[in-house]
């Protein structure tokens, strides 16, 4: 197998990679600079649009949910009026007494509260277009690290549209963005980070470490010590990828490190350093400080369960166990394509494993895997507090896999390896749908079933690829896995933006009558979600689909008419393995920055201009 | 709603009720301060009964509001032993189906 697809790949790295070859034949759609243009301002505007699908999925009726949750809603009418219940976050502008969270997220409440008038809108808003940032940075940190490893801008662009799609569609993600907790903010900011520390591997610029760092601070004060969950993983990625030598590389995570404990840090000190007297109680604790909000009650107890003054407990919270997330409260919220996320970080890791050091597609796989996996385990066992909608941290994680993953094994998917990985994930995509639709009687059985023998078939289309090299059996399998994988969550987003939501506590999906047991532990009232998901579904999925569509990994468009699969302006082993013989030295900062000057604009505009030529580093 | 809107000016909080979900809901229906008696859950020890006391004596607080919830057996249990001390010294009124103190003057 090895010796397979050797072959292909040397003669792709003489011909994909050399500057001058002038064997290299130019692909019709990067001839001329007006088509160049073209292609550019299409990719544009298929962003727009699933960005304004997005936009519209989290918009939609959102008056219809109220307050929200009255609790930070409150907090957001306290600090409009009343600088200093916006500085500390507290319930109320007399300065009483805080919520039991830093402010991060109520600053922007509250400032738009301040400006608009106070809103279900006004509250809610922000909310919604940090949940579109946030799948704009999912699609920016995707298209970057998939520009290089496929050689082909288009395909890069279609990987980054496929991923903001999943998390726009992820029904956990459809709830937080649509509602007013911290999470939503937090998520924008891990997202931030996440891209910050791609591009600083690809870019080595020490601005982008330190904004990492400055991103994951303010995380810290959306929703405490939750962002560090994704901290060790980020770290691990660029101690190990970033250029330079090994102690640079740690100088500059030092510096990173140094800016997240500074940008948290400050409000930190400035709760403790101002007298007691002078500020609100710190709401959630016991002794009126914020440092034993921070480590007890939002920290160790969530993990162990000792929680003082937390109303449930024991096991309340449901049973920590490794199948957490797919138990009936979780499942239905993110487990859809979590696992197929898995399969493909699995598959990239593999196919990818003869990369450089400097790989940002395996760097791509430390930052969104370790996000996943450590933050999903963590979740899966605490023992505190926790509710179902956390699992919206999950999202960008499982969204940055599953389009990196699987345009580029589509790409490579000549190679058994990564034809088994890409079979694998979307057959797990379709059996998770197929057992989370019959947790509920809310979209008929026809769907299930659809799904599955939808996602199977595609399944075996992509494990059987070499056998089926007609070019439109190869799109149609691709189409087919990316419909049969985005149904069911589609289903589920369109269900959730159609009810209202309020209370403490909500979780994603159709309505509890139909059926999803177990939404919740008891003792709270979710409240106020008495919306059938059904009727207004139908006009949304036609066009959730279509915008699903065009990020898909029709990646057989690469083909020549005729060809056998992947032979475009790269040979079937794709730039991104071909690319490693020159790569240890293609990837140094001088080299980046000569061809920088030589295209004279940024990197990334440079490679959606000229499709990765030699003009632009690749 | 109008009762805890009525005179407002005079107080730095329109009323006080256990549990900030509670507070919430009269804050953001009056647009007022409404004081949140031991946070989220009502469980933090704030305010203490001597610190709440100290505030109605000021004429600081217009309006205690009956019916916060306490669900958690861990904590402060400041909140309880404020709404018991206002039933005791205060005279509950009935309007629109929620029970009332006028503690302001």
């Amino acid at each position: 197998m090895a010796s397979q697809h050797t072959m292909p790949v040397t003669t792709g790295a003489r011909t994909g990679r050399n500057p001058q070859a002038p064997e290299r034949q130019p692909d019709r759609r990067d001839r001329l600079p007006l088509q160049q243009d073209r292609a550019a301002v299409r990719q544009r505007l298929e962003l727009a649009v699933v960005l304004a699908g997005t936009a519209v999925l989290y918009l939609w009726n959102l008056g219809a949910s109220g307050w929200a949750n009255a609790f930070y809603a409150a907090a957001a009418q306290a600090g409009s009026q009343d600088w200093a219940a916006w500085f500390f976050g507290s319930s109320d502008a007399a300065n009483a007494i805080t919520v039991d969270k830093p402010p991060a997220s109520l600053w922007i409440m509250g400032l738009s509260v301040r400006i608009f008038g106070l809103s279900s809108w006004s509250i809610l808003v922000p909310q919604a277009l940090m949940g579109v940032g946030s799948a704009w940075l999912v699609y920016l940190s995707v298209r970057r690290a998939a520009a290089p490893a496929t050689g082909d801008v288009r395909l890069a662009h279609r990987a980054a549209l496929l991923a903001a799609a999943v998390l726009a569609l992820t029904p956990v993600a459809t709830l937080m963005f649509r509602f007013n907790n911290p999470d939503a903010l937090l998520v924008l900011l891990m997202t931030a980070a996440a891209y910050a520390v791609l591009r600083s591997v690809q870019e080595d610029r020490l601005r982008w470490v330190i904004l990492a760092g400055v991103f994951l601070g303010f995380g810290f004060l959306a929703k405490q010590l939750q962002v560090l969950l994704v901290v060790p993983g980020f770290a691990l990625a660029y101690a190990a990828a970033a250029p330079g030598g090994l102690p640079r590389r740690l100088v500059r995570l030092a510096y990173a490190a140094a800016a997240m404990v500074v940008s948290a840090g400050w409000w930190l000190l400035a709760v403790e350093l101002t007298p007691a007297g002078m500020r609100p109680y710190i709401g959630g604790s016991q002794n009126n400080s914020i440092l034993e909000l921070t480590l007890g009650y939002n920290g160790v107890g969530r993990l162990t369960g000792d929680e003082t003054g937390s109303v449930g407990g024991g096991n309340g919270w449901g049973v920590p166990g490794l199948l957490r997330m797919f138990s009936d409260e979780f499942g239905g919220q993110v487990a859809w394509l979590l696992p197929s996320a898995l399969i493909l970080a699995a598959g990239l890791l593999w196919v990818g494993r003869r990369a450089p050091r400097t790989d940002a597609v395996r760097a791509s796989v430390v930052v969104w895997g370790s996000w996943v996996l450590v933050t999903g385990l963590v979740f899966s066992f605490m023992a505190g507090i926790i509710h179902p909608y956390y699992a919206v941290a999950l999202a960008p994680g499982i969204a940055g896999l599953t389009g990196l993953g699987a345009v580029l094994l589509w790409q490579h998917r000549r190679q058994a390896a990564a034809a088994m990985f890409l079979a694998l994930a979307v057959a797990a995509a379709a059996l998770i749908a197929f057992y989370l639709l019959g947790t509920t009687s809310a979209y008929g059985p026809w769907l299930r079933w659809l799904v599955l023998g939808g996602g199977l078939t595609a399944a075996a289309g992509a494990g059987l690829n070499k056998f089926l090299r007609v070019r439109s059996v190869q799109r149609a399998t691709a189409v087919l896995a990316i419909v049969a994988s985005l149904a069911g969550p589609l289903a589920y987003s369109v269900s959730t933006a159609a009810e209202p939501h309020s209370g403490a506590i909500v979780s994603a999906g159709p309505a509890p009558g139909f059926g999803a047991g177990g939404r919740g532990p008891g003792g709270f009232n979710a409240g106020g979600r008495n919306a059938s998901g059904r009727g207004t579904g139908q006009g949304f999925t036609g066009q959730g689909l279509q915008q699903a569509t065009p990020g898909g990994t029709g990646g057989s468009g690469t083909t020549t008419p005729g060809g056998t699969g992947g032979s475009g302006t790269t040979a079937p082993g794709g730039a991104w393995i071909s690319r490693r013989p020159r790569r240890g030295h293609g990837r140094s900062p001088r080299r980046t920055y000569s061809n920088r000057r030589r295209c004279g604009r940024a990197q990334e505009r440079c490679i959606a201009l000229h499709l990765g030529s030699s003009r632009c580093g690749l | 709603m109008a009762a805890l809107k009525s005179g407002a000016s005079h107080y730095t909080w329109a009323a006080a009720v256990v549990g900030s979900n509670n507070a919430a809901g009269y804050q953001l229906a009056t647009e007022l301060p409404v004081m949140a008696v031991g946070g989220f859950n009502g469980t933090d020890p704030s305010p203490t009964l001597a610190q709440f006391q100290d505030l109605v004596t000021q004429g600081k607080i217009h309006y205690f509001i009956s019916g916060g919830t306490l669900r958690s057996s861990s904590g402060s249990n400041a909140a309880a032993q404020i709404a018991q001390w206002v039933s005791e010294n205060f005279t509950p009124q009935n309007i629109g189906g929620t029970t009332l103190y006028v503690l302001g003057r």
